[in-house]
């Protein structure tokens, strides 16, 4: 085979399996490739791209961030007890509640962490870890263990609303949910690939004390990186309470390993120094081909995790030998 | 060094907050040990009147002591049952402790050990995971405490009693309320959670009743593993296959939300029949101009019932010797937009 071809498909792998996959739940299922199926697939796929995008920060750096579910959970909470002060709220509003209580909340507690961990070096393991019990804790005592509801429908319109409208399609074609998690995704993956600031989150995370040396603020960028983490979490969450029109204190639970798994799928080393934002948009798109196909042929969701668990192992196994190719 | 001291002191603090957190269940067990010990006293220094009180004394002028261990304190259905358990302790005057069983055979099994190890004449429990409990029950059975369950029951013969919503019948009824809401050649599906035992069961009801029905197409069936995003996801993929779909059955009110999320995102007339009877249940049915329209009929269970039932029995096995039966159900019933106000 031609060299150069090679040399991409290697590099690659995670858009190949992608490619791979839906031509294969395309063949096994007619509708997998409908517009309505793929527009879905995008809104499905949002949550957990909200998620990774933030965490791939954080593992460029050589941490984790386990605690991304449960901020996530918390910060729906907190903007769908805000969202019931204001019953008839208009989308104006109720973005604002929304978008609000995402960074206000998701900043604290990745400020928590990264001070935690610049401050007191406590292992981002371990700090994140206390992080996700306190958080769900914490959803667990503002709603009493009961969902929160009764939400105007406004509150819905940023997780379940759709816009541009032909007559063949009353409810709408785009999902903003789709068009949110874009923009946020887009800004995340510019900011980590064209600024200054992204190009100290890979020195810290390649090598820490050369970037110490050449004058980087390595604490700087680390607390910055989780608050930025807790930021996308927050925001995560918020697109979960909006979606179901209510807070549920059990949302996003076990959603930190589908992140970490989006993140890896595309590509970013969890030794740190390497990794993109774009790239991990791919990782979400696989998990989120293999829910939808499975759900549409009906197969059990206990195969669903067999499969994606599996098809990390893939993904990695075959980016780490192409990793040793390169050497 | 200083900052050693602040992280050891931020420790410290962190522990203390999460202690409070569980304050509340402390105080609990707390209060009920020592309202039992004044009860002891009480019944020590009046023994000779003891016999005649309408306490829960042992012959020795004991009160009787009695475990409890709810599925998981997360959860609205096990809050209640626990209200009724608490309050029926009170009024029998027995000496209780409640423990949050985290929905972990593990936790569980650990808590059956230290209830147990505190000397309690009787223990009740809500087995989720029946086949992760069973040795537990047994090894404390085999010490001579009396072993109940609620809510899910574990094919023990040393169960003395079990008391829980019969969730094949409340299976049933919602495929009867489906029957009574479809017309012929409506196709349905169902939101379920093969794990948890008791879901199982109401699918087992479920579609017992639904297959028997030759008019109504049963065509899609899946698992939202308790998360009403999962659930969302599914109805929304399933729409895309079949925009018509007449009718979604949700074995769980977290599975209902999310249903009628994508049901209304995507402009269908689905119509959604729940199970639990939580609180936010009622609320969509009686909003006839909004998610009324969808959210029509819920099966609710009685947890009120569940608690009380199940302590009254341990109370007459610990006094009597003998219990109503081994196995009492507890009867699921239909919330339709007419009687969600009571």
């Amino acid at each position: 085979m031609n060299n150069k071809v090679k040399h991409w498909l290697s590099k690659n792998v995670v858009v190949v399996v992608l490619i791979v996959l839906c031509m294969a739940f395309g063949m096994a299922n007619k509708i997998f490739f409908t517009s309505k199926n793929l527009i879905n697939l995008t809104s499905q796929m949002s949550i957990n791209a909200l998620l990774a995008t933030g965490l791939t920060y954080v593992i460029i750096l050589g941490g984790i961030d386990i605690s991304v579910g449960s901020v996530a959970a918390l910060s729906g909470i907190v903007s769908a007890v805000a969202g019931l002060q204001f019953p008839d709220m208009s989308v104006f509003t109720a973005i604002i509640i929304l978008v609000m209580s995402g960074i206000v909340i998701g900043g604290a507690c990745g400020a928590i962490n990264g001070l935690m961990i610049t401050k007191f070096n406590v292992v981002p393991m371990i700090t994140t870890l206390a992080m996700m019990t306190i958080a769900r804790g914490l959803s667990y005592v503002v709603t009493g263990g009961q969902p929160v509801y009764g939400l105007a429908n406004n509150f819905a319109w940023l997780g379940a609303g759709r816009i541009i409208k032909p007559a063949s399609e009353p409810n709408g074609m785009i999902p903003v949910l789709t068009i949110f998690t874009a923009v946020i995704v887009f800004f995340m993956h510019m900011l980590l690939s064209k600024t200054v600031f992204g190009r100290h989150v890979y020195a810290v995370g390649s090598n820490r004390t050369v970037a110490h040396l050449s004058g980087i603020h390595v604490n700087k960028v680390v607390l910055v990186s989780y608050i930025l983490c807790g930021i996308t979490a927050g925001l995560g969450g918020i697109c979960i309470a909006s979606k179901l029109q209510n807070g549920q204190p059990s949302a996003g639970d076990g959603y930190e390993m589908y992140a970490i798994a989006a993140t890896v799928l595309g590509g970013t080393s969890l030794i740190g120094g390497s990794g993109s934002v774009g790239r991990a948009m791919f990782g979400c798109a696989i998990i989120a081909v293999i829910n939808n196909g499975m759900n549409l042929m009906q197969i059990s969701s206990y195969w669903q995790k067999v499969v994606i668990g599996s098809i990390i192992l893939f993904a990695v196994i075959l980016d780490m030998s192409q990793k040793k190719n390169t050497k | 060094m200083k900052r050693k001291l602040m992280g050891v002191l931020l420790c410290i603090g962190l522990a203390a907050s999460m202690l409070g957190g569980c304050g509340s269940k402390t105080e609990e067990a707390v209060t009920a040990d020592t309202s039992g010990k004044e009860e002891e006293q009480a019944a020590a220094g009046t023994e000779a009147e003891a016999a005649d009180e309408e306490t829960a004394d042992t012959p020795g002028g004991e009160t009787y002591k009695v475990g409890f261990i709810v599925g998981s304190r997360e959860h609205v259905f096990y809050n209640l049952i626990e209200e009724a358990i608490g309050a029926e302790c009170e009024e029998l005057g027995l000496d209780y402790t409640v423990l949050d069983g985290q929905l972990d055979a593990n936790v569980m099994s650990d808590e059956i050990q230290d209830l147990t190890a505190q000397g309690c004449d009787a223990i009740a429990l809500s087995c989720n995971d029946a086949a992760g409990v069973k040795p537990a029950i047994e090894a404390a059975a085999a010490e001579g405490v009396a072993m109940f369950t609620f809510d899910c029951t574990c094919d023990s013969d040393k169960i003395v009693c079990f008391a829980g919503t019969d969730n094949v019948e409340g299976g049933r009824l919602g495929a009867q309320e489906i029957i009574r809401l479809c017309e012929a050649g409506d196709k349905v599906a169902m939101i379920g959670y093969p794990t948890a035992s008791s879901v199982l069961d109401r699918q087992t009801g479920f579609e017992e009743v639904i297959n028997g029905q030759s008019d109504i197409t049963y065509e899609f069936f899946g698992d939202y593993t308790g998360d009403a995003n999962k659930a969302q996801q599914l109805m929304e993929d399933w729409l895309v296959q079949d925009p018509d779909l007449a009718a979604v059955f949700c074995a769980g009110d977290p599975a209902a939300t999310g249903a009628l999320a994508a049901i209304k995102a995507a402009g269908a007339d689905t119509l959604v029949i729940g199970f639990d009877g939580n609180p936010e249940a009622k609320e969509a049915i009686l909003d006839a101009e909004g998610n009324g329209k969808w959210w029509v009929s819920e099966i609710s269970q009685n947890p009120s019932e569940i608690g009380l039932t199940i302590t009254a029995q341990m109370y007459k096995y610990l006094t009597t010797g003998s219990v109503d039966s081994d196995y009492i159900s507890i009867a699921p019933y239909i919330i339709t937009a007419e009687n969600a106000a009571e």
